[in-house]
């Protein structure tokens, strides 16, 4: 126990040093703003904001990327309080009864109740990650190939069960996601594999540009196509504070969300929109007056608010202790280390202890900035809801482009964020959801690593590598998932939490 | 090429679910192709995986699985997505006579032939619905073309004007100095203060 204080206290004394604490503010303040801003999420941004990390140290790197994340949670529900429009797809809840509050005047506590809500979520993850890191790094460290490829596809098998939408489409999209990220040069025999002899193409897709086309590009198509006026109605926000009564409600709800949150979040494919949805669920289930949700009830948004910022930040465990990231932003995180020359994995916190422990520290750091400095200027950002789609998205496709080239100043890759964008409005058209297609394409070439060495080690004897232990648990856990995703009746709850 | 609509069931055709079908269709095609490409890949040798082993794998794991949702959407009614053949022409055309001028003069003219006709066919375009895809397409290709040879201002300069046509609510002279602006930030912003290794202004001028 002094051990995880020893080190949290070590990462406090990285984080707060002032360039640290600046990213950390403005990787929150960024986050907060994508948030708020509909048509642009957390995956573009921090795709964006990579090639401008590159003269930074990793720590503070990380810290401004990991601040944009859960920045955006925040942000994401001030809006889909006020305006009834969800920034974020994990504040669509929020909407529900947020919106309702604010219509009857209780806009300010709303927002209050869910800042704080985040908040106190956040300060228990930020605890849990630093209790579970130190065990869960030591067990990964007794991992071999065999082991790593059959924990990723546990993760790919967890993150498809718990995607939202039909399973079979999410299973198409991680295939897709890993078959597009081994176009790339063998990495064992150097041979050209689809490249076609492009040198652009012996380093694969840069996952930058797969990320920039299938989230940035393909969404600004989308919203032009769908070709919607966006309304604005803006809310007085009059006193802030809650009543005695709206926290004796409210904390009960903030408690359950952060468990529900810091569970699901851990999980590979949970993350932050599963938790919101699932919390809200869960309130409305145990309430006594279950009529009262959607029509202004605070557990409404104190719950899924706790929630997806508990998530938002465990999900950052598997990553930091595996290697493995539980959804689409850790995939960019894992880019973003190796772009800055870490391998993701357990010998992080062994051997770059200021990373691992300054990045969890600034999480805790950065949820405090975000609750000072969120509710004063909640004015502002509602002001910021008022710039135009059409000013808009021309920034954000010249910050898209300017990422892109900066990469390899190579005019290639932008033709091939272009065709990733026209690939991904397809997709996007025909509702297929392209999350789980960067999950497969980070993962893809780490499955392949390890399954070749696990093969070559074992002197290709398939069945000795499969009944080693851990190995069979894993995938034996891997297809009972599977099947029972498969069945009919959790694929009927499976879709009902989705849809409330 | 609109938003999905659900028109009524006897307009559906003979697959029950367009919407899934087509969409797996198009990875379907990816997996095959993979599986093409990757022929001339060695696969297992001995104890070892070859280079071609595992994306043949995968590449047969989707391309079975898109048969199969494929399969599925052909029987079970689902939402329909509209397609428009004179819309799929239209672009087809535009970028074969692009291609054309690629062939014989080069990239920055045919992005300037590129633009040009976007424009002088912009009413064509967004009644066939077609102005989105084809504004931002052809915006990010002059950017890619023009940002080596002109500098980062200027490219993002065309990049905005061009991008900012793509929606109903283009307003000239409001995308003009937006685009300006946005020009000049950037030169300012990704070069003089993250010093990014690209030239701002055209580097023919600068070398004078």
């Amino acid at each position: 126990m002094t051990d995880i204080f020893a080190n949290l206290w070590f990462g406090l004394s990285v984080a707060i040093t002032p360039t640290n604490i600046a990213l950390c503010l403005i990787g929150a303040l960024a986050g907060t703003l994508v948030g708020v801003l509909p048509g642009i999420g957390p995956l573009a941004t921090i795709a964006m904001l990579l090639p401008i990390t590159f003269g930074l140290s990793p720590v503070g790197a990380l810290i401004m990327l990991a601040g944009v994340f859960y920045g955006a949670m925040y942000g994401g529900s001030t809006t889909a309080i006020l305006v009834n429009i969800p920034g974020e797809a994990a504040s669509v809840v929020t909407t529900l009864d947020g919106f309702q509050m604010a219509l009857q005047g209780r806009a300010g506590p709303a927002l209050a109740i869910a800042a704080i809500g985040s908040f106190f979520a956040g300060c228990v993850a930020t605890v849990l990650i630093a209790v579970l890191a130190a065990p869960l790094t030591k067990v990964a460290l007794l991992f071999g190939p065999a082991e790593y490829f059959s924990l990723m596809v546990l993760g790919l098998v967890l993150a498809i069960a718990l995607a939202n939408g039909p399973i079979s489409k999410a299973v198409l999209m991680i295939l897709t996601g890993i078959v597009l990220s081994m176009v790339s040069d063998d990495v064992q025999t150097g041979q050209g594999r689809m490249t076609f002899d492009q040198f652009e193409l012996s380093d694969g897709f840069g996952f930058i540009i797969v990320a920039m086309g299938v989230f940035g590009v393909a969404e600004i198509l989308g919203n032009l196509m769908k070709n919607s006026e966006r309304e604005l109605v803006t809310q007085r926000v009059t006193g802030l504070m809650p009543t005695k009564k709206d926290l004796k409600d409210a904390f009960p709800a903030i408690l359950r969300g952060t468990l529900l949150g810091s569970f699901l979040g851990i999980l590979p494919g949970g993350g932050a929109i599963l938790s919101s949805f699932a919390s809200y669920t869960l309130e409305k289930k145990i309430s006594k007056t279950p009529e009262r949700f959607g029509k202004g009830a605070i557990e409404g948004v104190a719950g899924p608010e706790s929630a997806n910022n508990a998530a938002s930040q465990t999900s950052f465990i598997p990553l930091l202790t595996l290697g493995i990231p539980a959804n689409a932003v850790m995939a960019l995180m894992i880019g973003a280390m190796t772009l800055h020359g870490i391998s993701p994995g357990p010998q992080v916190a062994v051997k770059q202890p200021e990373l691992f422990w300054g990045l969890i520290a600034s999480m805790w750091v950065g949820n405090a900035m975000l609750l000072v400095i969120n509710l004063p200027l909640v004015g502002l950002w509602v002001r910021l809801l008022r710039v135009p789609y059409r000013l808009l998205y021309p920034m954000i496709l010249v910050f898209c482009c300017i990422g892109v080239y900066s990469l390899n100043t190579s005019s290639f890759e932008i033709m091939l964020a272009l065709a990733f964008g026209l690939f991904g409005y397809w997709l996007n058209k025909h509702d297929f959801e392209v999350a789980p297609l960067l999950l497969g394409f980070i993962l893809g070439p780490l499955m392949e690593e390890n399954l070749r060495k696990a093969v070559a080690i074992g002197r290709g004897e398939y069945l000795e590598i499969l009944s080693r232990p851990l190995t069979a648990v894993l995938l034996v856990t891997a297809v009972i998932v599977l099947v029972l995703a498969l069945l009919p009746s959790v694929r009927k709850q499976r879709e009902t939490i989705f849809v409330e | 090429m609109n938003s999905p609509d659900t028109p009524p069931a006897n307009a559906r055709g003979w697959i029950a679910n367009p919407r899934d079908f087509f969409g797996a269709l198009v990875l379907l095609l990816l997996a095959l192709f993979v599986l093409w490409a990757t022929l001339d890949l060695p696969g297992q040798e001995g104890f070892q995986l070859g280079a071609g082993s595992i994306p043949r794998l995968f590449a047969l794991l989707l391309g079975a699985n898109a048969l199969l949702v494929m399969a599925s959407a052909a029987f079970t009614p689902g939402p329909s997505v509209r397609y428009s053949l004179p819309a799929a022409l239209a672009v087809a055309a535009y970028c074969s006579t692009g291609l054309a001028v690629y062939r014989l003069a080069g990239p920055p003219l045919t992005a300037v032939y590129l633009i040009a006709t976007a424009f002088l066919f912009l009413k064509k375009f967004d009644e066939l619905g077609i102005r989105a895809p084809v504004f931002i397409g052809v915006a990010i290709f002059a950017f890619g073309v023009f940002v080596k040879p002109l500098g980062l201002a200027i490219a993002v300069f065309a990049l905005v004007m061009v991008s900012a046509a793509a929606s109903r609510e283009f307003r000239f002279v409001e995308s003009l100095i937006w685009g300006v602006a946005l020009g000049v930030f950037s030169a300012l912003f990704f070069i003089l203060l993250l010093n990014l290794p690209i030239a701002a202004l055209p580097p023919v001028l600068l070398s004078k």
